[in-house]
């Protein structure tokens, strides 16, 4: 154990976790990195491409090698960061990609190949035929080099998304967020301080130092406890803001503390009035020999994991860097006991530790697999070997300058202090502040966020007194940038994605001079922590190489998300039912009573069929309810159909512009049958449309397209025709509706309803209100089936008792219930049309309704649909098959070809669009798109089913199978 | 013709009220619902008869008005009359609502925090008052959204609709009791 004392994890509550199937124990507040570190665990992890041994880097976001598994099956988490997994009870974490263990991985012979795994190897070494490369070249090496797998089981893991609305957003509570979230919200404004960190205070936590006469992160947790207190302020913990949008829109991912009852993570979309960045700063690695090697760690992270989780990474250290900071480190680290085998400063600077002190020099080579020691070169060229066990480096800050680039802005250089700042004005609304902005004091942060505070109080127009500043230290921390020590050796730039300062180099020489060009050749910073550590070390070593300025050669593009971000945090909220909404009819408890099979119209669910004992298969029952419905009397729930209210002094006149046909000669309790295109011209939908008033009409649609019809009737109120006074209202959910159809269906309601029909009120096409129990009803007289039938039609309370009631009577007529599938048959019969025919591609001439369209009005899609092409005599056009051949089956999809010609494409004449099996006829019936088909019927026709292996001939016929006269719908 | 009775079944949301946390929802009975949408240039008239009839004007964009029964705003050129049969508006196309919604109430203190899980609008206290209403979508639903009280608000979705209002408000309720 090398837990030290001090710090700030909580050592009255022990905490047990596995790693790679061992067992430990750390303490709440520790993250499973510093867990990991004071159990004395240097490697943790296998390097992506050459399977290196990796120990932890960073103690951030920015972690590069510490990716770990969390959880097995269903609940696996991959590719998680150690250094940001709070620590949980019961916590099982894996190391990945290395086998058979994270210790001896044998495919660490990769590393012995590393000569010839440099950047372009992939290209140059796997040419030839793109299928070897997909079949033999791109499995292998997907197994080679990888991150962590999936389960490939459906995950539980829980996600929950949420919406946030403020006057400030403040990224990032280090001690400029505080101070500009302190200062916002006293003023009274509405703040959200979102911070990755379990703990806000950002560095306060991390650095020995005082703030306000106080540890400044006894500061942080005062601040933040005020700041807990107010009403005004939310302080979002764990939530790391992952993207900019237009607007004042960010996305921030939230991990939520461990607890069995919560999501995993929720994903918020927060819209501000203003927001400070202020997301602090980065520590660079320097690039010298092996400095991927376990024992290497940045030497802010080493004081991290000192002060703050009392976790020693180290017995022996050698501190590397060329700034005052390295100093620090070495002083935090001897205060806690860890022996500073040296301090190598590449300035020629003083030093006031009792250290060896190597001014001027370099740390050239990391020695052993796991950091045994290190070759020092002494600034008059001499070299001196070293052991440690850990290397503290630093080789200067980035100002996490991200999020200012998401939208389209890119970085400015500023020389002073070697780094990218973000361009002024970068994101409208968005100020910069503190170390993310190129501070570097602590003074100099909590001063910039103050007055960044002040500037959003006074732009939202709000006043009161600024809290006062904390004494803080403002020692300018001088430091030079250190980025490549000479020397032979590989030396890591990318340590996640395996790509050293010669992979840079080589993508140079060969051309690959451009930033982004270098990045994909030599894959730097496309790893999923997008080089957060390493890229502008990357860029550095490019412009020496290429011969240009750091700002010269420029950065890539930054784009969202800044960390990474399940997918199923986006989606949250949409697995399983949460897909998308489920529609159910007010019947829908009798009909799974009943045991029908429910099917998916839509977002609507709909019984297909009622299946009754003894019958095996869905075609017997379907067989017995279509001629149920023929013999008798059916009972359907059609309440999903879509009914839209049409009122005012001009519906009559609206509908004839919606409608191909006319409805305002349409006499008061009549139903017509109606036609709506697209302003394309093709058919978007058929219904029927009843006039219940003078001014009144209820036209119905599809299921299918009842949202559609909506959409672009409004669009013809509002837009094509706002001249006309008419009212629109969706009245599909307040009615109940049910079809009843078969010869005794007259019967049946005379028996239902409170008063009997009269015949000669009642003709086909006749609609009117009726009374059923008390309860005030439409009924219609229309049908989808050839028989006489009817729609009754209650509010939707009254269905589930109706339908069964209805059932009930039908049942005791020799009747029943009827679903989808029967009610498919009874409509192919009498070719009637749905979407199968509907397709979206098809024209009212296509259908044979082209005097369905009125020439003597205008209407939506009256001048495409007279196009040419639109009536073109080659159109397949709708026709009845019945099969001839010896192959008695007709399937739906399958193309027709004259029977002499070969079964390819050229050769086909059309397609079959619905297909059943009539009780009623004893066979198959189709119907089918066949060019010039009206010209037709009595031909011979090969249908082939390529999908299937169906082939027979079948006969054009005309598509009404049954009763073409239409003596029963009108008996 | 028979002796027949039809029974009124309420819209299928599953087992309700459940309480999560401090949150509870239950189904509330708005009682009748009309839309109301006056023709050209008839708002104001139809305002006044509309006032005259039950107390009740029409109430401006996103605000509802409250008496013996209720009428809230409900989109471009339209409103909802609830809990009061609708007297008769020559002005307007007034269509039965009634059976059209299920009508949710969430009632606890953290109304605001459910429904920033679940609808892209800013309903806490201060931005969305007693008195404000919004058409708004949930989950794909396109939903009516009344706050009733400083620790209440009311959902409308269609009725089809019910059963998966229900799932995801507890969801959301859930969440936020976790927290």
């Amino acid at each position: 154990m090398s837990r030290i004392a001090g710090g700030l994890i909580d050592r009255t509550r022990p905490v047990s976790f596995t790693f790679d199937g061992h067992a430990y124990q750390g303490f709440a507040g520790d993250t499973l990195a510093s867990a990991l570190i004071a159990n004395d665990q240097r490697t943790v992890a296998r390097s992506f491409k050459y399977h290196r041994p990796r120990g932890i880097l960073s103690a951030g976001s920015e972690e590069p090698n510490a990716l770990v598994t969390l959880g097995r099956g269903t609940g696996q988490e991959p590719n998680a960061r150690a250094t940001m997994v709070e620590l949980r009870e019961g916590l099982a974490a894996r190391s990945q990609n290395a086998w058979p263990s994270v210790g001896f991985d044998l495919m660490e012979v990769n590393d012995l190949a590393a000569p010839f795994l440099t950047a372009g190897f992939y290209y140059k070494t796997f040419m030839g035929p793109y299928r070897i490369w997909e079949r033999l070249f791109e499995p292998a090496i997907r197994r080679a080099a990888g991150l962590g797998v999936l389960s490939k089981e459906a995950a539980d893991l829980r996600f929950e998304k949420a919406f946030a609305f403020c006057d400030l957003l403040v990224i990032g509570a280090g001690p400029t967020g505080l101070m500009a979230a302190l200062t916002a919200a006293e003023a009274g404004a509405d703040v959200i301080l979102a911070d990755e960190d379990f703990l806000p205070g950002g560095r306060l936590n991390s650095d020995r130092q005082e703030v306000g006469g106080q540890a400044s992160s006894a500061w942080a947790g005062e601040v933040t406890a005020r700041l807990e207190a107010m009403e005004n302020v939310r302080i979002l913990r764990r939530t790391a803001v992952t993207g900019v949008y237009d607007q004042g829109t960010y996305g921030a991912l939230q991990r939520h503390a461990p607890g069995p009852t919560r999501p995993l993570e929720t994903f918020w979309r927060i819209v501000a009035r203003h927001a400070i960045l202020a997301a602090g700063a980065v520590e660079r690695p320097v690039a010298f020999a092996n400095n991927d090697r376990p024992g290497v760690m940045l030497a802010g992270a080493v004081r991290t994991y000192v002060n703050r989780f009392a976790a020693a990474p180290g017995q022996t250290a050698v501190v590397f860097g060329a700034s005052d900071s390295v100093h620090r480190t070495a002083a935090d680290l001897r205060r806690a006991g860890v022996h500073v085998a040296a301090l190598v400063d590449a300035r020629d600077a003083p030093c006031d530790l009792d250290v060896p002190f190597y001014p001027g020099a370099q740390v050239e080579r990391v020695l052993g697999r796991e950091a045994e020691g290190v070759v020092i070169r002494r600034a008059d060229g001499t070299e001196e070997r070293v052991q440690a066990d850990l290397v503290a480096m630093s080789g200067g800050w980035n100002p996490l300058v991200h999020l200012s680039c998401h939208m389209n802005a890119r970085p400015v250089w500023r020389d002073d202090i070697a780094a990218f700042v973000p361009a002024p004005g970068a994101v409208p609304g968005m100020i910069p502040a503190g170390a993310c902005n190129g501070e570097v004091t602590t003074a100099a942060c909590l001063a910039a966020g103050r007055d960044a505070a002040r500037q959003v109080v006074s732009d939202l127009g709000l006043s009161g007194a600024s809290p006062d500043l904390p004494e803080a230290e403002d020692r300018e921390a001088r430091a030079e940038p250190l980025w490549v020590v000479p020397g032979k050796g590989r030396k890591w730039v990318d340590f996640q994605n395996d790509v050293t300062t010669k992979d840079v180099e080589q993508a140079a020489r060969e051309n690959f001079r451009s930033v982004e060009h270098m990045k994909r050749y030599t894959t730097q910073g496309m790893a999923t922590d997008q080089g957060r550590t390493g890229g502008v070390t990357a860029l550095a070593v490019l412009a020496d190489a290429t011969g240009r300025s750091i700002p010269g050669t420029g950065t890539t593009t930054y784009r969202p998300p800044y960390t990474p971000v399940h997918i199923g945090a986006l989606g949250a909220g949409g697995q399983g039912k949460g897909f998308a909404p489920e529609r159910f009819t007010a019947a829908h408890p009798v009909h799974l009573s009943m045991t029908a099979p429910m099917i998916e119209a839509g977002l609507w669910y709909r019984p297909s069929f009622y299946p009754r004992e003894g019958e095996k298969t869905w075609r017997a029952s379907c067989d017995r309810e279509a001629l149920m419905v023929r013999n008798s009397v059916g009972i359907c729930d059609v309440t999903t159909l879509g009914k839209i209210d049409v009122q005012g002094p001009d519906a009559a006149e609206f509908l004839d512009f919606v409608y191909t046909g006319t409805m305002s000669t349409l006499k008061v309790g009549r139903v017509r049958y109606g036609l709506m295109l697209r302003e394309d011209g093709q058919i978007m939908d058929d219904g029927t449309c009843a006039r219940l008033g003078e001014a009144h009409y209820l036209v119905t649609t599809t299921t299918a397209a009842a949202g559609l019809v909506m959409k672009q009737m409004e669009f013809a109120a509002q837009v094509l025709r706002p001249d006309l006074d008419v009212r629109l209202m969706s009245v599909t959910e307040q009615w109940f509706q049910a079809a009843v159809a078969g010869p005794k269906s007259r019967d049946l309601l005379n028996d239902l309803l409170d008063a009997p029909l009269e015949p000669e009120d009642w003709p086909f096409m006749a609609c009117g209100a009726v009374s059923v129990g008390g309860v005030p009803a439409r009924l219609f007289r229309i049908s989808f089936s050839g028989e006489h039938a009817y729609e009754l039609a209650v509010p939707a309370r009254y269905g589930e008792s109706l339908f069964r009631q209805l059932v009930a009577r039908a049942e005791s007529m020799g009747g029943g219930a009827y679903g989808m599938e029967a009610l498919n048959v009874l409509r192919i019969e009498k070719g009637l049309l749905t979407h199968a025919e509907l397709d979206g591609r098809t024209t009212a001439y296509d259908l044979n309704l082209k005097g369905m369209m009125k020439r003597s009005k205008d209407f939506v899609g009256r001048a495409a649909a007279g196009r040419e092409g639109l009536l073109d005599e080659d159109r397949p056009r709708l026709v009845g098959l019945k099969p001839t051949g010896a192959v008695k089956q007709l399937t739906a999809g399958a193309f027709l070809f004259d029977p002499e010609a070969e079964p390819t494409r050229p050769n086909a004449q059309g397609t079959i669009s619905s297909v059943a099996f009539s009780p009623t006829l004893g066979h198959f019936i189709g119907l089918a798109l066949l060019k010039e088909g009206p010209d037709r019927h009595g031909d011979t026709v090969r249908m082939v089913d390529h999908l299937r292996g169906i082939s027979t001939l079948c006969e054009v016929c005309d598509p009404v199978f049954f009763d073409p006269e239409g003596g029963r719908v009108r008996g | 013709m028979a002796d027949l009775t039809l029974i009124a079944s309420t819209p299928a949301t599953g087992t309700l009220p459940v309480t999560r946390g401090t949150m509870t929802l239950s189904q509330a009975d708005p009682g009748p619902l009309t839309s109301i949408a006056p023709y050209k240039g008839q708002a104001g008239a139809v305002s006044d008869a509309l006032q005259a009839a039950t107390g009740l004007a029409l109430p401006g964009v996103g605000t509802c008005a409250t008496g013996k029964g209720a009428i809230q705003w409900f989109g471009r050129d339209l409103w909802l009359l609830s809990d009061m049969a609708a007297p008769d508006l020559p002005g307007a196309a007034l269509t039965d609502q009634t059976d059209a919604w299920v009508t949710l109430d969430l009632t606890g203190p953290q109304g605001a925090e459910v429904m920033a899980r679940r609808v892209p609008m800013d309903l806490r206290l201060a931005a969305f008052p007693e008195g404000a209403t919004a058409r708004t979508e949930m989950h794909g639903m396109m939903v009516s959204v009344t706050r009733t009280g400083p620790d209440a608000l009311r959902i409308m979705a269609f009725r089809s609709m019910a059963k998966t209002l229900a799932h995801a408000m507890i969801e959301a309720m859930e969440n936020v009791a976790a927290l």
